[in-house]
């Protein structure tokens, strides 16, 4: 008989969670969301001998309580889901906090698998985790790993396989009587609430919201004046300083420590004083963003000319004059065919992210960040959402949970948009690469940099116009830099890329079949011709696009259709045009470089996509995501006409 | 007693209190920072992040964070 196991993976941020759920389920992998909210959940089976395990990925937090979404994800799997075992990926290095996270697992009741992870960096630091100590003190067997390189993960398979037969910790923290007492009458007289020691110590804490049940309600607020009465203080602190306690007489008897790190100053301290340092911070942030950029155009643009010739060649391979093969041809590899050539440039992009996130330095970043981000209103940590939004606003927009404000959830929201996500890059990159051929990635990176500074401004009227109260402060864990996994970052780049082709195949594909077909009827009409329907609908809009300096039918249409999603606006041109080389010629004739320009700043400002707003709308609401529609639209056509109007003032274009 | 926010970088602290709201001091603790406990303030001043380091563990706050956190030095 086979044998199931769901087990979960938990551990909190920079702890290496993802490289050992990484390693743990290979390429089986289930990515989909939590259930009524938006945070991505990740699942993934293996089938060991006769057993499946089902590894769960909780999200990386260092707590878990009600008190913010991804905790509270984490709380309810756990609670309510009850799996078989949890692995809670432990940094060795930075024992007391992480230990604080698995004490709380235990104190769930459920069977728990901890993986001291990272040992090498510890024991580079000197600190060494006596794992025999460690298993004769909770009576559960503690692996190492180093799961970047893939070490000690055959040891966490052979306790995985024994799961069956693995005890529960048996050392917990104690509490003062008053506590006790307490827990015990919540755990006897609701077994179904308090189904736990930590069950029953959130409730008396608040730090679960205490389920809808009266007579539950009545008893807790008799217990917690009993507590207050026999001692003094606030009851979260007092239970928050147990478990410390119990952690550190754990680090006591368990954790070595060679030199003392107080002594020694550490790579990382040294490191941080130039990145974080107040003149040179700024910069160096500002060339790392530079460098990363750059990065995208010079290794991804071989490739490109690669995969574009693949597509040429393609279509040569298909004859004839059907509709079909018009359909083919000029439908499918035109127009899916632009914006599938952007992929390389795309992947390296989410590569590179990836890797500055696991480097350490992100979370650097953000205080950078924070200084000038607080000064114009916007909390030091949207910067981390904002810069997700260079990839996809979708998921930045889907990040700005992890921020604790409200206020600063819907202004950084708000922001997002303006952030060139890597839709609007196959838009760049086509116009450059006709208009600006000796400065690509300087012009493309003044359009990141002029998303990044509208994105301020809009944010800084905006809390001016609606909320008075100043900015929450920032609160960071800065881990310690280390070697990025490029493995791990080539699969999140993977994950992310492959999400981007399946927009491109679906999404895009059916704006463009729409756009094929209004730009074949109706019927005998000359092929995407001003005549044709898709010709008229563009040719009654293009006069608006006149002061702004692109009034040809096609850029309306581009424009229309990019509401859709921004890659459809080359997909559109490459429809309309047919085929690459065409593109670049007419494109070339029927724009000028200023007013490439100006085509490019509208493709960046008006809206991001009606999939950023319908998440916008389930994030912050419909009067924000209705409010987010006319800023952009307004402002991106403001733009593009003062741009245009401006350049041709000085005699540019 | 002192906010975190007038400490010179080098100086090793003992957190005394919090001054904001219960979900903000649950972040703190959280994060390992407990009231009676002692950090090396390992950067911080002119406007730079402050950062409370503790063995391996770094916490960095923004200023308006390290106004609220009021510390002694030892």
């Amino acid at each position: 008989m086979g044998r199931n196991y769901v087990v979960a993976v938990a551990g909190n941020p920079n702890s290496g969670k993802t490289s050992l759920f990484n390693r743990l389920t290979g390429s089986n992998l289930k990515v989909g969301n939590w259930p009524g909210v938006t945070v991505e959940k990740k699942e993934g089976k293996v089938v060991r001998g006769d057993i499946t395990f089902t590894f769960v990925d909780i999200p990386g937090t260092y707590g878990i309580s009600a008190r913010s979404e991804d905790e509270r994800i984490a709380m309810d799997f756990l609670t309510k889901d009850r799996p078989d075992a949890v692995i809670v990926v432990l940094d060795s290095a930075n024992f007391n906090r992480n230990f604080y996270l698995f004490t709380l697992v235990m104190e769930m009741g459920l069977k728990v698998i901890p993986v001291l992870n990272m040992t090498d960096m510890a024991e580079k630091r000197g600190i060494t985790l006596h794992t025999d100590r460690l298993s004769a003190v909770f009576g559960i067997p503690f692996v190492k790993t180093i799961a970047s390189r893939g070490k000690g993960v055959s040891d966490l398979w052979k306790v995985l396989e024994g799961v069956g037969e693995l005890e529960k910790p048996v050392h917990l923290p104690a509490y003062p009587k008053p506590v006790e007492t307490a827990v015990e009458t919540l755990m006897n007289r609701f077994p179904k609430e308090a189904a736990s020691r930590f069950q029953a110590l959130g409730i008396l804490d608040s730090g679960i919201v205490i389920p809808d049940n009266d007579e539950l309600r009545q008893v807790v607020a008799g217990l917690q004046g009993k507590i207050e009465e026999e001692l003094a203080g606030e009851l979260d602190e007092l239970i928050a300083e147990k478990r410390y306690e119990f952690v550190y007489s754990i680090a006591k008897e368990c954790v070595e420590r060679r030199m003392s790190t107080e002594q020694k100053v550490a790579l990382t301290d040294r490191i941080d004083r130039f990145v974080t340092n107040r003149y040179l911070g700024g910069p160096l942030f500002l060339f790392a963003m530079w460098l990363l950029f750059f990065l995208v155009f010079t290794v991804g643009n071989p490739f490109v000319a690669w995969i574009n010739a693949g597509f040429e060649a393609l279509s040569f391979l298909i004859p004839g004059t059907g509709l079909f093969t018009s359909f083919v041809r000029e439908g499918l590899i035109s127009g899916v065919g632009a914006v599938l050539v952007f992929v390389p440039n795309i992947f390296i992009l989410f590569f590179l992210i990836a890797i500055m996130e696991d480097s350490g330095y992100l979370s650097r970043a953000a205080f950078v960040a924070d200084r000038f981000m607080h000064a114009l209103g916007l909390h030091g940590k949207s910067f981390i959402p904002m810069l997700l939004g260079f990839g996809c606003n979708i998921p930045a927009v889907m990040a700005v949970r992890t921020l604790e404000n409200e206020k600063d959830r819907v202004l950084t929201a708000l922001a997002i948009p303006y952030m060139s996500c890597s839709a609007r890059l196959p838009v760049y990159l086509l116009f450059v690469g006709i208009f600006f051929t000796r400065y690509q990635s300087t012009v493309v990176f003044s359009l990141y940099l002029l998303g990044i500074i509208i994105a301020i401004l809009v944010a800084r009227v905006l809390r001016k116009v609606f909320f008075t109260k100043a900015v929450s402060p920032l609160v960071m864990e800065l881990p310690a830099y280390h070697v990025p996994s490029l493995k791990t970052a080539a699969r999140s780049a993977g994950i992310r890329t492959t999400f981007f082709i399946k927009k491109a195949g679906t999404f895009i594909f059916g704006t463009v079949l729409v756009i094929w077909i209004l730009a074949s009827l109706p019927v005998g009409v000359q092929y995407a011709s001003a005549g044709s329907v898709i010709g008229r609908i563009g040719s009654a809009v293009a006069p608006i696009f006149h002061p702004a300096g692109f009034d040809s039918w096609q850029a309306a249409v581009a424009l229309i259709f990019g509401f859709l999603a921004k890659e459809v606006v080359v997909g559109t041109f490459g429809v309309l045009y047919g085929g690459q080389t065409a593109l670049t010629s007419a494109i070339g004739s029927q724009f000028s470089a200023l007013s490439a320009m100006s085509f490019m700043v509208m493709t960046l400002v008006y809206i991001p996509c009606v999939a950023t707003i319908a998440v916008i709308r389930r994030e912050i609401g419909t009067k924000w995501a209705a409010l987010s529609v006319g800023i952009s639209v307004t402002l991106g056509y403001l733009l593009a006409v003062l741009i245009f109007q401006v350049g041709r003032l000085i005699g540019i274009g | 007693m002192v906010p975190l926010a007038f400490v010179e970088p080098g100086s090793l602290v003992e957190v005394l209190d919090f001054r904001c709201g219960g979900n903000c001091s649950y972040r703190l603790r959280e994060l390992g920072i407990m009231k009676g406990c002692r950090y090396r303030v390992s950067s911080g001043a002119k406007g730079s992040p402050f950062i409370l380091s503790n063995g391996e563990s770094r916490i960095g706050l923004g200023t308006g964070m390290a106004i609220k956190i009021m510390v002694r030095e030892v």
